[in-house]
């Protein structure tokens, strides 16, 4: 399969699902994971109490 | 300390009580004879608490058979009757020390495995496996089922029980080699599987019905499911029961609701409505057909295997529908929800990383990320047995309520 990627200089940031680093890691080229995803949706009960044990 | 230091504290010593467990099969006996409070008149099911009159069919109908079994009734309808009457009583395995796969169903008279846990001296109990096909714990009732069940308490538990007695058989190491060779154990036990029969070949071919055994055996690539089970809780009761803690000991469904328990809280259960299954169908079945997700087998995710550690069995997806990249997506996700990682069940797939050891309900509140959950499917309504695999995953809402309990019973 020809590569997608053409040149081999270039370096990745792949940002969110981790899904998408492996194939171009494949390719030979550096990928820098950015760990993201959307911000979670908490009830207000929920998040205090997370805020009272730091957690958030 | 402030509460959380307390809650590191506490959460690190649930970790390593899961972690450091070992789990050996020793001993198949009569429910009745190891089973702790085990009574003629107590059915013991999976998943929360349940009213035999809630019971989705599948599970009603295994409580027919299994008081056919007992010899309790003479056919369904007096089954039903009897059930209904109040002179049973329903409890949930989990209650008892026990689990069971699907319906869950044991009664007295069943042979059950006996897994010891030597570090830490507690015991637990698992119904024998039938197989696939007509069998009791996905609700059919024939006379196949019965007959086979007979044959089982006849011959495969006495069978059983000498060989072990003889050479005790260490489950953890089996779950652990089954996981290099393919097995997430939850869905896929044909690594472990065949390495059971290899652990106690020795002595079970001096029987005289060994052919028998051996052959029952072979022929049932789960046949692992109903010892990793009890081998799992045998590793999680101990768990159980730690001032402050927030990591889940159990979970399980009953095809009505899911219910967690957590450390810190010991006998609470918070539950909420147990997911339909989302998979792939054998042919002429659809979504449509499913029951409610049921079954204690969560307890193999409870302890990070199952889905959590979906990245050790890429043929697993094919079954259960997705791509390998899903799978390591799953476990990836259990990393981001456990305390640690197993030091003794360690994914080739994840660099051999440990498996995702220690659900944790704070990171589950904070992230929202559920434990996936590699699962059989059942026809919803009771016989026709298994229509497909599948993953679900517990409600948050069991979480939210655990977590909103834990403010209450802690004063935060």
């Amino acid at each position: 399969m020809r590569s997608v990627v053409e040149s081999k200089k270039l370096k990745v940031f792949n940002i969110g699902t981790s899904w998408f680093v492996r194939p171009i890691e494949d390719q030979g080229l550096e990928v820098y994971n950015i760990d993201w995803s959307p911000p979670v949706k908490i009830d207000k009960d929920i998040l205090s109490i997370l805020k009272k044990l730091g957690r958030k | 300390m402030d509460i959380s230091e307390e809650i590191e504290k506490a959460n690190r010593k649930a970790f390593d009580i899961m972690n450091r467990g070992k789990a050996v099969l020793t001993d198949f006996d009569f429910a009745r004879k190891v089973i702790p409070g085990m009574k003629e008149n107590i059915i013991l099911h999976a998943g929360p608490p349940i009213d035999y009159a809630d019971m989705i069919d599948p599970m009603k109908a295994a409580v027919q058979g299994a008081l056919m079994f007992e010899g309790k009734a003479e056919n369904l309808e007096e089954a039903d009757k009897l059930a209904r009457s109040g002179e049973i009583e329903f409890k949930p395995c989990h209650e008892v020390s026990s689990v069971g796969p699907m319906a869950g169903i044991t009664t007295a008279s069943m042979f059950v495995a006996v897994v010891e846990n030597p570090e830490f001296g507690n015991r637990t109990f698992c119904n024998l496996h039938e197989g696939r096909g007509k069998i009791l714990r996905f609700g059919a009732t024939g006379k196949e089922v019965l007959d086979r069940l007979n044959w089982m308490n006849e011959n495969l538990g006495p069978a059983l029980k000498e060989v072990v007695k003889k050479k005790p058989v260490d489950l953890k190491s089996i779950a652990a080699e089954g996981v290099q060779m393919g097995d997430e154990l939850h869905q896929r036990y044909r690594a472990s599987s065949l390495l059971f029969l290899s652990s106690i070949s020795e002595n079970l071919l001096e029987l005289p019905n060994a052919k028998e055994i051996f052959k029952f055996i072979a022929d049932r690539e789960q046949f692992f499911l109903n010892l990793a089970m009890p081998a799992m809780k045998a590793l999680a009761d101990p768990a159980d029961g730690i001032k402050y803690s927030t990591i889940v000991t159990r979970m399980t469904r009953n095809g009505v609701s899911f219910g967690i328990q957590v450390s810190g809280m010991k006998g609470k259960w918070f539950t909420g409505k147990a997911e339909v299954p989302i998979g792939l169908y054998f042919t002429g079945f659809s979504q449509k057909d499913a029951a409610g997700d049921f079954g204690d087998s969560a307890i193999m995710e409870t302890l990070g295997l199952g889905g959590l550690s979906s990245a050790a069995a890429p043929a697993v997806t094919r079954f259960v529908g997705g791509s390998p990249k899903d799978a390591i997506h799953a476990t990836e996700q259990g990393y981001k929800i456990t305390y640690g990682q197993s030091k003794d069940i360690l994914l080739p797939a994840m660099d051999f990383q440990g498996a995702p050891l220690g659900i944790d309900i704070l990171k589950v509140n904070e992230t929202n990320i559920l434990p996936s959950i590699n699962t059989g499917i059942a026809h919803k309504k009771a016989g026709i047995g298994q229509i497909g695999g599948g993953i679900s995953h517990p409600p948050l809402k069991a979480f939210n309520d655990a977590l909103r309990e834990y403010a209450e019973v802690y004063g935060l």
